[in-house]
């Protein structure tokens, strides 16, 4: 909503902070992935193995392809209608992030269940 | 000189020496089937009245064509298997080149996506300022298939033809390579699309003609970041 107003040209400052905070969540999934956040730098040597590191890069490579897909849709809807693909962004940027943050749940919990 | 280095001219030599007796044989093989193909013709069609040449001479060069065919088959065949063993013994060092030229390949694609982003992009701004016609949707489009196709090629996506070259290219090293590479192209790819929408939010034309811009700029930044972290592989042996 806050998006679609400010698209139309009628968005206040309330509107803007909403907008800036979708992409903003977007982030915090990825930099989890990533052990970018405060934890995974604090726990770094517990948290760093050879299977988290493939797993990571096989989460991010799908979360690339997804990203790079939605991007690409974005900009052919551009082409047509630009506040349409602005209305877009936030639902790509999230849901590249879930889709990493999905891939890489799932194959830490495979691993854990092989172990098991 | 080195000892891999004397192995790999040797391997050259080898190779070199083995092709060119492929290649004799092949055209002997053409030189005789043609003569003992020609001169049994002749024998055949032409009444013998009308031999411009004895008939045994005919037949003489109908047995020297099917001696020739039979010898050079015999010596095709065997240069063709040495070759096939040649490359398997050499195939570490065949793939090593295979993989080189292949990142050569990536980094060089920058140049057809500079042109499409260049050639493309003030058509796409055209149509996202609700003008334009079928020539700008084509070059607009073009501007984006770039990109993807790099970024694809990166993920080693839709390479099925390849099969073959496969087992030479994707050994675990590089794997781990492309996982890292293609993490950093997520990441800039996240960054520059947070970027776009800031900026479609105050202006969304300006935004959507930027999109081709980000994709382009996030595959190169994970082709040169695979491309380095493969030749130090390299370097390091």
């Amino acid at each position: 909503m806050a998006v679609s107003r400010i698209v139309a040209g009628e968005g206040d400052t309330g509107d803007f902070l909403w907008a800036a905070l979708l992409p903003l969540c977007a982030w915090i999934v990825p930099l989890m992935v990533l052990g970018w956040d405060r934890e995974g730098q604090r726990d770094r040597k517990w948290l760093e193995d050879e299977l988290t590191r493939e797993w990571r890069g096989r989460a991010l490579s799908l979360g690339f392809l997804v990203l790079m897909a939605g991007m690409s849709g974005l900009y052919l809807v551009g082409l047509y209608r630009p506040e349409w693909a602005i209305l877009g962004f936030p639902v790509v940027l999230t849901g590249a992030a879930g889709v990493v943050g999905l891939r890489y749940a799932w194959l830490d919990g495979q691993a854990e269940g092989g172990d098991e | 000189m080195s000892e891999p280095e004397e192995d790999r001219l040797a391997m050259i030599r080898s190779e070199h020496d083995r092709q060119r007796r492929f290649l004799l044989g092949v055209l002997g093989l053409a030189l005789f089937l043609g003569l003992a193909i020609a001169g049994g013709l002749i024998l055949l069609i032409v009444p013998a009245s009308e031999q411009p040449v004895p008939v045994w001479a005919l037949a003489v060069v109908v047995l020297t064509g099917a001696i020739g065919t039979a010898i050079s088959g015999y010596a095709t065949v065997r240069a063709r298997a040495d070759l096939i063993t040649d490359r398997l013994r050499f195939s570490e060092s065949y793939g090593d080149g295979l993989q080189r030229q292949r990142n050569h390949a990536l980094l060089f694609m920058a140049v057809p996506m500079a042109l499409f982003l260049v050639s493309g992009l003030p058509q796409a701004w055209k149509l996202a300022s609700g003008q334009g016609e079928t020539f700008n949707w084509i070059a607009a489009y073009l501007s984006i298939f770039v990109p993807i196709t790099v970024g694809l090629t990166l993920a080693e996506i839709g390479t099925g033809k390849m099969g073959r070259m496969k087992r030479h290219l994707d050994d675990e090293m590089t794997k781990l390579h492309r996982k890292q590479a293609l993490s950093l192209a997520f990441v800039a790819m996240l960054a520059g699309a947070t970027g776009t929408y800031f900026l479609g939010l105050h202006h969304p034309a300006a935004a959507v003609i930027v999109i081709p811009i980000v994709i382009a700029g996030a595959v190169q930044v994970g082709a040169l970041r695979f491309v380095l972290l493969e030749r130090e592989a390299e370097r390091n042996g």
